[in-house]
């Protein structure tokens, strides 16, 4: 008891030290999540079940995983948030569903990142991976969210079974509503969910309006058949819908998002005593996209100092296909997974832009087509094994992986200056290799101790490749792609301890170092080889290779037993990201005069240390629970000199929710966040455009869940 | 073991990161500044006041000065062409921001004496694209592209005082030209366009870099210069628009062959 004691003292030094108020009160949030840490594996994972995803008080996937420690999001508008895993963004991640469905989404800004492509009460379970000890859905750099979606089940009769789940909110003002029928028999079977969400602007916590609504719906359908004894066969089909999506930290807003997911499996299992199974995967998603900027002031009117009214429209198709074939093999206590899987992305898109001007008494509309992605294709063909064993105390866990990526686009562009090729449309094909290797001890009680090493490496994705000058980045500039960049490589550590105590809970720490190579972030290049094309931008940024970068950090949780109804909950989490050499221009009076390196810059939208306490309180038989939730979060000054990232000042959040289960399949959750309607943002969130302000995070928040399961 | 990798781990926690260092990286050679002055009878522009007459006796005022130079080249007395394009080959000025009155140049210059400069009034045919501008000031220059498309290469705005004693606006705008069938402007008669931006090469005396000095070239826009030399500009015969009267255009153009010059080097 004492260690934990000490183990606590030591994590509240550190809130102490690192928290400083932000602005004015302090903060509530309600979270109800539940993470099951506890079983520890040959790698850093965290789950969220069902019920956990259901009691959010706004249903968005990425909203949710902020719960996670080690977990952080960008805020650009009211949903849609963008997961961040230790300091690794966008797709340093991998996001897939199922076994291994990646759908790529068609906004170069991210309003659409995967998440945004599933709806959150269809997924049974997400489990993130932290670092790149999973290759079997794909290349892994700095880790992995599954989604484990809500798919057919054989019953042993035949029976229909059924759920709902309605959700409102007043801020912001919402309500969601879903509904999936499911059941069939041990030979064919199916389910049917569908889902319509309307959310309104919310408020931060000084009352001001953050545009931010949204409408969101989709549905979904699969249909499960055994055809003959350990033989299934899966299909599905999803559709989701974008309508008049707001992000006032992107010049645009979604005014379209149409979805369709189409996915096969086959699987076959217990084929021999060896063999276990066969799984074959297929699946597509298409994606359209259009955003514009129709509801902001300058598509209807003039406003100071333009002299003309200007509107833009960009509009993107996406297509992300692929195959999956994996086998498992059983001997003793040995287990040997293998497979080969495939990915191809293609994306096509092009932005209009108008500008409509009174000259000499008479109206002018001059209009300017570009493309964003010009048939631009990315393919990833790869195998991988998968090897675990257990040896007395020990288990030992080892895989690999190797990549053939290949990149293509139709672009004219070609942009050469003073002898430096700075965009060629060359194909570009690279050869990937992956591995990592954990050792797991186990002692009594439950104790535990692993260490694992991994090399995980990722070819750039279309935007990196091939994007044409649009903003994307964290900063005002727009990005070129660059199809002559590298892979990136990331040399990862962890580092996990369980301690099990029946007096006292559990305790687990994970401590993590990772060396990336070839970091790939935006380098400025001059004026005189490319102008922006995107109101508001600065100038041009590239994606570049740029040398080393450094992470390395930690996540502590403990759980308590409960104590007669009483049980505690706490974590800390922090990240720190250094980019070993990079440059930076020297602006005076807004131009560029010089140039200087900087070495050890912070990595650029690294959030702060933060730590969460909950007190949960279960009665009325554990019928009833309520819980207080606390989360501080600390400054940020570590920011990035070459990005001019801007310092986030610390905060603190107190939530409360309750939970009730009016009957034991009708369940009621209700809480408060933000209770003391605090002003606050996160580090991650971005700036509203045009503007210096960054996204205020919502104020005051009542929300309500009702789930009937029948 | 416990105990060992606890100890690692917390070890691990106290550790700090590096502090970022700076250094500069820029290519030696010495630093140019392009000052941008603007002159009325020699004197200082004074706006909003019609303090001014011109050759053709109309009593007129400024309000706003606006234009591109682009493509500068600077000239050694051995025969070298310095051409500036090493960060931007645009510069936009504008009187109502003291920013652009300054152009600090990035590109190093290498040691030498230099006796001349030039660089394009506007911009030339291949340099005026439309949309290269986003943002205001300089995307308030743009040039519909049913006139021919690309930037203004100047914006003089003002009054003058007519015929009839009434103070009227003028927009003295140069930019492409177009071409009409017939004596109409209706943009549907357009059968061409006329390019208008002009070269100026303006003399340097005893104009020398040296390695890490900044050295200042101070260059004046003679405002009166546009309505007196060689045509006498009359606001009461052109009126007050003319994007749309390549003659007036091409008047203008002709009228801006000495209305820059270099008042001062230090």
């Amino acid at each position: 008891m004492n260690r934990y004691l000490w183990l606590f003292i030591i994590g509240f030094c550190f809130i102490i030290q690192k928290s400083e108020a932000q602005i004015v009160n302090d903060t509530i949030e309600l979270s109800g999540v539940e993470i099951q840490a506890d079983r520890l594996q040959l790698k850093s994972i965290s789950r969220l079940d069902s019920r956990t995803i259901q009691s959010i008080p706004v249903p968005d996937l990425g909203l949710l995983l902020r719960e996670v420690p080690g977990m952080n999001g960008i805020r650009k508008g009211g949903t849609a948030i963008d997961p961040v895993l230790r300091g690794f963004r966008f797709s340093q991640v991998n996001v897939l569903a199922n076994q291994g469905i990646k759908i790529e989404g068609g906004c170069p800004n991210r309003m659409d990142p995967t998440l945004a492509h599933f709806e959150a009460d269809d997924v049974e379970e997400i489990s993130i991976i932290k670092g790149p000890y999973t290759l079997r859905y794909g290349p892994v750099l700095g880790g992995l969210i599954q989604l484990n979606t809500f798919q057919p089940e054989p019953l042993k009769s035949f029976r229909i079974h059924g759920s709902l789940h309605t959700s409102a909110g007043l801020n912001p003002a919402g309500f969601g509503q879903y509904a999936r029928i499911f059941g069939g028999s041990d030979k064919i079977y199916f389910t049917l969910s569908g889902s319509y969400k309307n959310y309104g602007n919310y408020q931060d916590g000084r009352s001001n309006e953050v545009k931010s609504s949204f409408i969101k719906h989709h549905f979904t359908s699969g249909v499960g058949f055994k055809p003959a004894r350990n033989h299934e066969i899966l299909l599905s089909l999803s559709r989701y819908n974008g309508q008049d999506v707001r992000f006032p930290a992107l010049p645009m807003d979604e005014i379209i998002s149409q979805t369709s997911v189409y996915a096969v499996r086959y699987r076959w299992e217990r084929i021999s005593d060896i063999i276990g199974y066969l799984d074959v995967n297929l699946h597509s998603g298409v994606v359209y996209h259009e955003m514009d900027n129709r509801f902001r002031p300058n598509y209807t009117s003039v406003v100071p100092p333009y002299t003309g009214i200007m509107q833009a429209v960009a509009k993107v198709d996406a297509m992300s296909s692929g195959a999956r074939v994996e086998t498992g093999f059983r001997i003793n206590d040995a287990i040997l997974i293998s497979g080969i899987d495939f990915q191809r992305t293609w994306k096509n898109g092009e932005r209009l832009v108008k500008m409509i001007m009174v000259m000499n008494g008479q109206e002018t509309t001059s209009t300017n087509k570009t493309n964003l992605w010009k048939q631009s294709v990315v393919s990833n063909t790869g195998g991988f094994s998968e090897f675990t064993f257990h040896y007395q105390h020990y288990d030992i866990k080892a895989s690999a992986r190797i990549d053939i990526n290949h990149g293509a686009s139709q672009d004219t562009l070609s942009l050469i200056s003073n002898e430096i090729t700075y965009f060629k449309n060359d194909h570009a094909t690279q050869i990937n290799l992956s591995a990592n290797a954990g050792l797991i001890k186990r002692f009594s009680n439950g104790n535990s101790v692993g260490f694992f090493l991994g090399r995980g490496v990722r070819s750039p994705d279309l935007t990196e490749r091939y994007i044409k000058f649009l903003i994307v980045g964290y900063d005002n500039f727009d990005y070129l792609g660059n199809p002559q960049l590298k892979p990136e490589i990331n040399y990862q550590a962890d580092l996990n301890i369980l301690l099990n105590s029946f007096r006292a809970g559990k305790v687990l720490i994970d401590g993590f170092a990772a060396l990336v190579d070839d970091y790939i972030s935006g380098v400025i290049i001059p004026e005189s080889v490319a102008q922006p094309r995107s109101m508001g931008a600065a100038g041009v940024k590239q994606f570049s290779n740029t040398g080393r970068a450094y992470l390395y950090g930690y996540e502590l949780s403990w759980n308590s037993v409960s104590y007669s109804g009483l049980s505690f909950r706490a974590s800390m989490a922090q990240t720190i990201g250094i980019h070993a050499k990079t440059t930076r221009n020297i602006i005076e009076n807004g131009q560029i005069t010089g140039v200087e390196e900087v070495r050890n810059d912070p990595l650029l939208e690294i959030p702060p240390f933060e730590t969460r306490v909950q007190v949960q309180y279960s009665f009325l038989k554990e019928r009833c629970k309520a819980a207080m939730d606390t989360r501080w979060v600390a400054s940020q000054k570590n920011v990035s000199i070459a990005f001019n990232e801007k310092e986030t000042p610390g905060f603190m959040l107190l939530n409360f929710s309750l939970l009730y289960y009016i009957k034991q399949n009708i369940r009621l959750s209700t809480g408060v966040n933000n209770v003391l309607d605090n002003y606050y943002y996160e580090h991650l969130n971005r700036r509203i455009v045009g503007s210096s302000v960054r996204m205020y995070e919502p104020g005051r928040n009542f929300y309500i869940n009702i789930n009937i399961d029948f | 073991m416990i105990k060992i990798s606890l100890f690692a781990f917390l070890s691990g926690l106290i550790l700090v990161s590096c502090q970022p260092e700076k250094t500069d990286v820029n290519e030696v050679g010495g630093r140019i500044h392009l000052k941008f002055s603007h002159l009325v009878n020699e004197e200082s522009l004074v706006t909003d006041s019609l303090c001014y007459v011109n050759e053709a006796g109309n009593p007129y005022l400024i309000n706003d000065v606006m234009y591109f130079i682009s493509d500068v080249y600077l000239y050694s007395s051995e025969g070298e062409i310095l051409h500036i394009d090493q960060q931007k080959i645009i510069h936009y000025v504008d009187i109502h921001y003291d920013e652009t009155l300054v152009w600090k140049v990035f590109d190093p210059i290498p040691e030498a004496v230099y006796d001349s400069i030039s660089f394009v009034f506007g911009l030339s045919e291949e340099r005026n694209i439309s949309f290269m501008f986003v943002n205001p000031p300089e995307v308030n220059m743009f040039w519909p592209t049913v006139l021919g498309g690309g930037y203004h290469y100047m914006m003089i705005n003002g009054k003058w005082k007519n015929e009839q004693l009434d103070i009227v606006p003028f927009d003295f705008h140069l930019g492409i030209g177009q071409i009409y069938s017939g004596n109409t402007t209706n943009t549907d008669s357009i059968t061409g366009f006329a390019q208008n931006y002009f070269e100026v090469t303006l003399p340097l005396q005893n104009f020398e870099i040296k390695e890490g000095d900044t050295t200042t070239i101070e260059i004046a826009m003679n405002i009166d210069s546009w309505f007196r030399t060689p045509h006498i500009w009359d606001f009461n015969y052109w009126g007050g628009a003319i994007m749309q009267n390549q003659e007036a255009m091409n008047t203008a153009k002709e009228n801006g062959f000495d209305v820059f010059e270099i008042v001062k080097i230090y």
